[in-house]
């Protein structure tokens, strides 16, 4: 298959049983039809089945085709039921072998998923129960030997299954506006880690690579300069963030960043490798709108996203708990964040994400199914004659957007 | 021929990689590239390693580029280091990197 491996992934974690099914030829023929072979994989591994997948498109020169999602499901609309998966983690989940993953069961004890050559296996890490979102992530690539191996980890927020829980991926946050993280705290599931060394056929690269090129010269004609996080938040467009700002970078194949690092314990013009850790890559604007609303400086408004992604914790939900008492600063969220999470809840008004890069929910779907990152053709321009003309040399057929 | 790094340019977006296996193989995979992106998650610390021809390894790292480097300390284990790869052919003279670079980050002499 183009752009697929046509077959997908499964595992038990009750028993640690792994399988792989074959996929129909055309199955992904629409994102509707996409979505509703996940549905019916997660079906028939049971009620309490979720599935982690990469798009149709993911991998491809398609422009930010570098999503993949997670797929919970649930009663609601599809916001409650996607989570997005970007940076590199949709492309590398594809590069592994399987177009999508589907998770039953709950393991008796804490450890992780780790898929790589089409392989899949519960690795045991009793020793990480106890660790942060960060150390969980270095403990995995420390243990497997590489340094660009994409984990989605859970914190420790996630012992406690609050719905205010987040997802961290590669050390950062900003994703996981659903509670995501709760589930697998559920099934002692400190992360899953993948390493993607496959190759995608495309029925015709040199049409498939002009027809891109063309639409990356559009969109970067129309979109303007990019200032990274700025571009996306009028809040960090304040100069405090401009002392801090270190570089942007962007997720697979995206030319318009919405990430920004900001070095907190280092000077930010500094070039070369200095501290490990000297900062945080901010890209959730929802959280950063709303923390800056409650009058935190930028300094303090990036501390708390860096405190959060490694408890796991979602921002705007903690910062909503901490000012409960009044006005909000370090210690009052610090202060939540070590209560551990349980029983608080989650800010559903305030928090947004990704979800709301688009006033239609269904076009937030769609980019998801299609392995497109919502938020940058929100600001491209959803086009989806533009996607399907530079899809179709890929996939060799024309795909059905509008099924 | 050959190709010219600006590394603050880079953002680290990786379809120098996949443009160049595309050429290649005419397939879409970052693992036989000539061309790495190098990325240190933590400390966002991130550059391009390209097997030239001509000029050995070319590092464009932050510090600046440096040609005829005899190792590079991209990609793990699990990843084909660059040496065992073959070197850039430049395309045939329209290189796949510089056209897909949406920074100009990669360009062309001569």
């Amino acid at each position: 298959m183009n752009l697929a491996n046509g077959r997908y992934g499964e595992i038990d974690l009750s028993s640690g049983e792994t399988q792989e099914h074959d996929l129909e030829e055309g199955y992904a023929r629409s994102p509707t039809a996409f979505l509703s072979r996940i549905d019916a994989a997660i079906a028939d591994a049971g009620e309490d089945a979720m599935a982690i997948s990469s798009g149709i498109l993911t991998g491809s020169l398609v422009p930010a085709a570098g999503a993949g999602f997670l797929r919970l499901v649930r009663d609601g609309s599809e916001a409650e039921s996607m989570c997005p998966l970007l940076g590199f983690v949709g492309v590398e989940l594809k590069l592994s072998g399987f177009d999508f993953l589907v998770i039953s069961g709950k393991a008796s004890g804490h450890g992780y998923i780790w898929i790589r050559d089409g392989i899949i296996e519960f690795v045991s890490s009793p020793g990480s129960a106890s660790l942060d979102s960060w150390g969980r992530t270095d403990l995995i690539r420390s243990e497997q030997g590489d340094g660009r191996i994409q984990v989605i980890a859970a914190g420790s927020w996630a012992e406690s299954q609050p719905p205010s829980s987040q997802l961290i991926l590669n050390y950062w946050g900003g994703e996981d506006k659903i509670g995501c993280a709760a589930e697998f705290g559920s099934r002692k599931l400190t992360a899953i880690a993948f390493r993607g060394m496959g190759e995608l056929d495309l029925e015709d690269s040199e049409g498939h690579f002009a027809a891109s090129s063309e639409l990356y010269g559009k969109h970067l004609a129309g979109l303007g300069e990019n200032r990274g996080l700025a571009s996306f938040s009028s809040a960090a467009e304040h100069e405090g963030y401009s002392e801090l700002l270190h570089r942007s970078i962007a997720c697979y194949g995206c030319p318009f960043p919405c990430r920004s690092f900001y070095k907190l314990f280092e000077d930010a013009s500094v070039k070369e490798r200095g501290a490990q850790e000297p900062g945080y890559l901010v890209y959730d604007v929802a959280a950063v709108e709303f923390l800056t609303s409650l009058e935190l400086s930028p300094r303090d408004v990036i501390t708390v996203l860096m405190r959060c992604a490694r408890f796991g914790a979602e921002p705007v939900s903690v910062a909503t708990a901490a000012s409960a008492g009044g006005a909000v600063d370090i210690a009052a969220i610090q202060n939540v964040l070590e209560s551990g999470g349980a029983g608080s809840s989650a800010n559903s008004t305030l928090r947004r994400g990704f979800a709301d890069s688009f006033e239609d929910v269904s076009d937030y779907a769609t980019c998801l199914a299609l392995g497109l990152c919502p938020r940058y053709w929100a600001k491209a321009g959803m086009d989806l004659e533009a996607i399907g003309r530079v899809s179709e040399p890929a996939l060799g057929a024309l795909i059905n957007i509008v099924d | 021929m050959r190709l010219l790094f600006e590394p603050m340019a880079c953002i680290a977006c990786g379809l120098c990689e996949v443009a160049c296996s595309l050429h290649r193989d005419g397939v879409l995979t970052p693992m036989s590239s000539s061309i790495i992106l190098h990325q240190e998650d933590k400390a966002n610390y991130f550059g391009l390693v390209l097997k030239s021809a001509s000029e050995g390894l070319v590092l464009a790292r932050p510090e600046g580029v440096t040609h005829g480097a005899q190792s590079s300390d991209s990609g793990g284990p699990g990843a084909k280091p660059i040496l065992l790869r073959e070197p850039c052919d430049l395309c045939d003279g329209a290189p796949r990197c510089v056209t897909m670079c949406p920074t100009g980050c990669i360009s062309k002499e001569g």
